[in-house]
């Protein structure tokens, strides 16, 4: 090969390798970068003295952990003073900082708050917030707020309900499927059953008859295998779609008798029809007959069984 | 003087025997003859019948004709028996009794119901009068209805039969003109024994002992022989009509609503000499005649023709006329109601089927149902004390003879009053409607308590038409027993599960309100914190627990002013929270009012709200010893007027137009377009309404209208009733009148117009902001010192709804609360001090759209 024809080859190379090496170092550069900044910052305080009798690890971990910047705990009276301070995004940050508490304090901040009556938006969010505190304490305003007029209200009233445990929540929870509003009905089916709440299956199965396509879910979670039977029975009345919600429940579930499993992959092989076909095989695809060849043999069976274009 | 002698020659001079005297003998005899004629004819030259130059009210004619119907033998048939034509296709004419059921069947399309005369049946078919034997049904004779455009009955006496026709109206007819034909005919063989014309309505006549009784004019009753159909007599009412006639046996009476005799002592034909026989028909569902018509057809196909109707039969006690058994029957298609002698009503029944003929009879009622079931019902409780099943579907009927209805109690007691009443009012035949309105009202006059619970019932079906809801609600307006079930309604709420609707909010508060009933306030104060309360009603609910209610009810009247003062669902309708603070003030005293400005200081309650608290709050002028001015004295006390004219109906209405518009918006928002509301009520004279009709009658706008004006009051006037309507335009250019009313002189189509000036107070937000934000961020910013800081990153009223609480543009901040409140102060608190109460936020002039309703 002449000079003359490598040379230029030559040249992109070691441009190249130029190139690889100031990323590299860059890469090495960073950490120690990024800790001289923190060294700066910490420069003004006084170094720590390491205490009679400490380690240099733990004088070293002092050291890191001073040099970090430090998160002060929010007092109840602070937030209390936020909320007051006139000033929307203070307020909101206040809002939700109690939520996130959580303590009986900041319940009472909020309890406070919302008593007095508020415009719809404070409301909602102290609202959202109370029920963000997860607490027993919190209960009995919410409840009462399930009865407020506006439905958003009241959406978020059962919605922190949701997140406080205990059957006395189950029982505003299952008051709400009552509801005029179809939203605030939807969101406590799905809350019962996402709470587990078998005591309430009975009145989930009414609501899914009168219209609450959210029960289905629900009910899915939450049903034995008489409930399996009722619920059947309103295959022929409801939308394939809503009950496929609770099919999909009962066929994950592994505490349900492999039986009743099979009973309704083999029901919905009587139904039949492309949405069902696609159920089965999405089922299929998400590992649910795994654990039993008899189930998962019953699955594809019945998926391959049901011809496209027919049933429902 | 010369002296004649025979044979001279008599000369013209000498002759006495003028021309003229010639002239006069040829024409004497002829003019004699016609002299003669003349007065002939002139005392003896009226139409055998018919002939308006006959005397009417002669006594001494009427002596000798009422002679001859008190000798009236009894020409009934002594069973009962049912003559009528089965319903297509194959029509038939059939003869039957209770104890043989069909005797015979004859096919025949009868155009009029059959009648039994005699041993004959008589029908009119294709242009033809046929008899059929009565008892085997075997043709007897036919003969051509000539000249006869509508058969309207006959009557027979001995082995005349005689039957009235209208006649077809010639061209030369006068306008109105109803020309009629009596013609009387031999039984035996239909030949024509004599008929007399007239170009006069003639009614179905009726016979007694030689006579015809033939209804005339519809003012007169003519009575002639049936031999030879000369008029022998004629009576005239002066102040009523005479719409039919009937013969009984020593009798005859006559009428149009009310019954006249003809009996033994003679006759009266005014109305001060009427007889009542019992309820008042122009109170019933469709007005009933107490006998059919004499000038109606009546038709032998399937019709509405038979199914409302009275049925008494009648006896004479003494010179009265009394009903027999004392009963008067009413039957309207499926419902049977029976009446005392006073009006009474006794007894309702509802049957399987319409009843198309009955027949009042001793100890009861018989009927035939259009399914062919003879029943008799007993006069005592309607009780079913026979029956007879034909088996076919009947057309028209109609029941002759006597017949007597078992007193004893066959098939078990009848149900009470009550229960028949409510099985009609919760019938749901829908044809019926009417019928089931009366029955309500009925069933409402009733003392037990247990029918407040059955209006209750009735109004809260699904079943229930509006037009029946709206009667139940009057009757609950106006019942003061049974309170008790009122209360427990109040409890009723909706419930998706359940499918339960919420209780009648709008019939129960006001009933409960007329009658102050205090035990309702818990329950009413429970459905004001119920969120599935209708906010149309909300008003009048928290007004109920305001004028019931004790000082007990200031706590939950401030619980519900919190809750909502600042929120969105009132920003439109502020009534309720505006009567909640009313409340307070009045039953809280002083302590009330302090926690009623703290409501309003601490700034979170909307601007208009808060302005209207401030000026119940503030303190009321008193006036001054030295500015005091004598009372003057006491007009005298006007005569109450005839009836209310227009302006004083208007302003009634005006008087709450105001809140009646607060009605129009959630309707527009459900019928965009909605151009107009209309109002109709009944005015009584003491003021008080009911029947209250709105159009478009939609459920929640009614209930809505309702509530508004359940309690409203028109002035007093005279006596008697009257309609007022009332017309609510959506559009702002109209101003709210009963009828549009032409200014003087008039001339130009836009005159109205001009003549009415808009007016647009302090316009409220227009609806249709509270749906759209991009709209909100075109509203002015708040006015300085409205209670609310502005948020700088965002221009918006604070309490705006459609501020969302998330996203990039943070709402406005929570307002300032005054610092010191009674409670915790852990809302906002500014460090200024609390804003003063600001005046109401003036909206922009925007621009008059048309559906922007004016505010007052």
């Amino acid at each position: 090969m002449s000079s003359s024809r490598s040379g230029p080859w030559l040249l992109v190379a070691w441009l190249l390798v130029a190139w690889l090496l100031v990323i590299a170092g860059l890469v090495v550069a960073a950490p120690a970068l990024v800790g001289r900044a923190h060294a700066q910052a910490a420069s003004a305080a006084p170094e720590p003295k390491a205490a009679a009798g400490a380690s240099p690890r733990a004088a070293t971990k002092t050291l890191v952990a001073k040099s970090a910047p430090a998160k002060k705990p929010v007092s109840i009276e602070s937030l209390r003073a936020a909320l007051a301070s006139g000033d929307a995004a203070t307020a909101g940050a206040a809002l939700d900082a109690l939520g996130t508490r959580g303590d009986r304090a900041a319940v009472e901040v909020l309890i406070a708050f919302l008593v007095v009556g508020q415009a719809d938006a404070w409301a909602d969010r102290a609202i959202e917030a109370l029920g963000n505190t997860r607490s027993p304490a919190a209960r009995t305003l919410l409840t009462e707020l399930t009865q407020h007029r506006r439905p958003a209200a009241r959406l978020l009233a059962y919605r922190g309900l949701g997140q406080i445990p205990g059957a006395a929540s189950d029982e505003v929870l299952a008051q709400g499927l009552r509801d005029s509003d179809a939203g605030v009905r939807g969101l406590c089916a799905t809350q019962l059953g996402e709470r587990n709440a078998r005591p309430h299956v009975e009145l989930l199965l009414r609501a899914l008859e009168r219209g609450v396509p959210e029960a289905s879910v629900a009910i899915g979670k939450l049903g034995d295998a008489d409930v399996v039977a009722r619920y059947g029975v309103l295959l022929q009345r409801l939308p394939i779609h809503v009950m496929l919600g609770g099919y999909g429940e009962f066929l994950r579930r592994r505490d349900l008798a492999e039986a009743t499993r099979l009973e309704i992959v083999a029901r919905l092989g009587e139904v039949a029809g492309v949405v069902v076909k696609r159920f089965l095989e999405q089922l299929i695809a998400d590992g649910v007959g795994k654990g039993s060849a008899t189930f998962e043999l019953a699955l594809r069976e019945t998926a391959k069984r049901i011809v496209e274009g027919g049933g429902r | 003087m010369r002296q004649r002698t025979a044979n001279v020659p008599k000369t013209p001079y000498d002759s006495e025997d003028t021309p003229l005297r010639r002239r006069l003998r040829r024409l004497g005899g002829p003019l004699l003859l016609l002299f003669s004629a003349h007065v002939a004819s002139g005392c003896a030259g009226l139409a055998p019948a018919f002939d308006p130059r006959f005397g009417d009210n002669d006594d001494a004619r009427s002596a000798r004709v009422l002679e001859r119907i008190a000798q009236g033998g009894d020409t009934a048939a002594s069973e009962l028996r049912v003559v009528a034509t089965t319903d297509a296709p194959a029509q038939e004419l059939i003869s039957a009794d209770l104890a043989q059921g069909i005797r015979f069947r004859s096919k025949v399309s009868a155009d009029s119901r059959p009648e039994l005369l005699g041993d004959l049946v008589l029908v009119s078919t294709g242009g033809e009068l046929r008899a059929f034997d009565a008892r085997d049904g075997h043709a007897r004779w036919s003969r051509p209805l000539e000249g006869c455009a509508r058969y309207l009955g006959a009557a027979r006496d001995g082995d005349v039969i005689a039957f009235a026709c209208e006649a077809p109206a010639g061209e030369k007819a006068l306008a109105g003109a109803a020309p009629s034909v009596l013609r009387a005919i031999a039984a035996g063989s239909g030949r024509l024994v004599w008929e007399r014309e007239t170009p006069d309505a003639l009614g179905r006549p009726a016979s007694s002992h030689g006579l015809l009784l033939v209804p005339w004019q519809r003012q007169g009753l003519a009575l002639l022989d049936a031999r030879d159909g000369v008029e022998l007599a004629r009576l005239r009412s002066r102040d009523d009509v005479i719409d039919w006639v009937r013969a009984e046996p020593g009798y005859a009476w006559f009428g149009h609503r009310q019954a006249y005799l003809i009996g033994p002592r003679g006759y009266s034909g005014s109305r001060k000499d009427a007889f009542a026989l019992g309820v008042a028909a122009e109170t019933l569902p469709g007005r009933p005649a107490l006998v059919e018509s004499a000038f109606s057809a009546l038709p032998g196909k399937r019709s509405a023709h038979g199914r409302v109707a009275l049925h008494v039969a009648p006896e004479l006690a003494g010179d009265r006329l009394v009903a027999r058994d004392g009963r008067v029957y009413f039957t309207f298609y499926r419902y049977v109601f029976a009446y005392d002698a006073a009006g009474a009503l006794l007894w309702s029944r509802t049957l399987a089927q319409d009843a198309i003929s009955a027949r009042a009879i001793d100890g009861g009622l018989a009927l035939v149902t259009a399914t062919g079931d003879l029943l008799l019902l007993a006069a005592g409780d309607g009780s079913e004390q026979g029956r007879r099943a034909l088996g076919v579907q009947l057309a028209a009927a109609t029941i002759y003879g006597q017949g007597r209805v078992p007193a004893a109690t066959v098939n078990g007691p009848a149900p009470s009053l009550r229960k028949g009443l409510l099985e009609v009012a919760l019938d749901i035949d829908q044809r019926l409607v009417p019928a089931r309105a009366y029955a309500v009202d009925q069933l409402a006059r009733l003392p037990e308590p247990e029918v407040t619970a059955d209006l209750l019932h009735i109004y809260g079906r699904s079943t229930t038409p509006p037009e029946l809801q709206r009667v139940v609600a009057d009757a609950l307006r106006t019942r003061r027993t049974g309170l008790e079930h009122t209360v427990d309604a109040l409890l009723q709420r909706y419930d998706f599960i359940e499918q339960t609707r919420p209780a009648p909010l709008a019939v129960l508060v006001p009933a409960l309100l007329d009658a102050r009933e205090t035990r309702a306030v818990p329950n009413l104060v429970a459905r004001m914190l119920d969120h599935e309360t209708p906010l149309a009603v909300l008003g009048s609910v928290v007004h109920a627990v305001v004028e019931l209610g004790d000082p007990r009810v200031v706590e939950p009247l401030l619980r519900f002013l919190r809750w909502y003062r600042a929120d969105s669902t009132f920003a439109e309708q502020p009534d309720a929270l505006l009567e909640a603070a009313r409340g307070v003030l009045r039953h809280g005293g002083d302590a009330g009012a302090q926690k009623l400005a703290a409501l309003v200081r601490d700034g979170i309650a909307t601007p208009a709200l808060g302005s209207e608290i401030a000026v119940l709050l503030a303190p009321k002028p008193e006036a001054t010893p030295g500015t005091a001015v004598a009372a003057a004295p006491a007009a005298p006390a006007r005569p109450l007027p005839a009836s209310l004219g227009s302006p004083e109906l208007r302003a009634a209405f005006d008087s709450r137009a105001g809140e009646l518009r607060g009605c129009l918006l959630p309707e527009l928002e459900r019928n965009p377009k909605l151009a107009q509301v209309r109002i109709a009520l009944i005015v009584e004279s003491d003021g008080s309404t009911h029947a209250l009709q709105v159009a478009p009658a939609s459920g929640e706008l009614v209930d809505c209208v309702y509530a508004k004006l359940a309690n409203l009051r028109f002035p007093r006037f005279r006596s008697g009733r009257q309609v007022a309507t009332y017309v609510l335009p959506v559009r702002a250019r109209e101003s709210a009148a009963p009828d549009a009313e032409s200014a003087p002189g008039e001339a130009v189509f836009w005159a109205f117009a001009a003549s009415h000036p808009r007016e647009l107070t302090g316009a409220s937000e227009p609806w249709w902001h509270a749906k759209q934000s991009i709209a909100a961020l075109a509203m002015p910013p708040a006015q300085p010192g409205s209670g609310a800081k502005d948020n700088p990153a965002a221009k918006q009223p604070a309490n705006n709804p459609a501020a969302a609480p998330r996203g990039p543009a943070a709402p406005a901040a929570p307002p300032a609360a005054a610092q010191g409140a009674a409670a915790p102060a852990v809302g906002p608190v500014a460090g200024a001090p609390a804003p003063p109460a600001a005046p109401a936020a003036e909206a922009p002039a925007a621009e008059d759209a048309w559906w922007v309703p004016a505010a007052k």
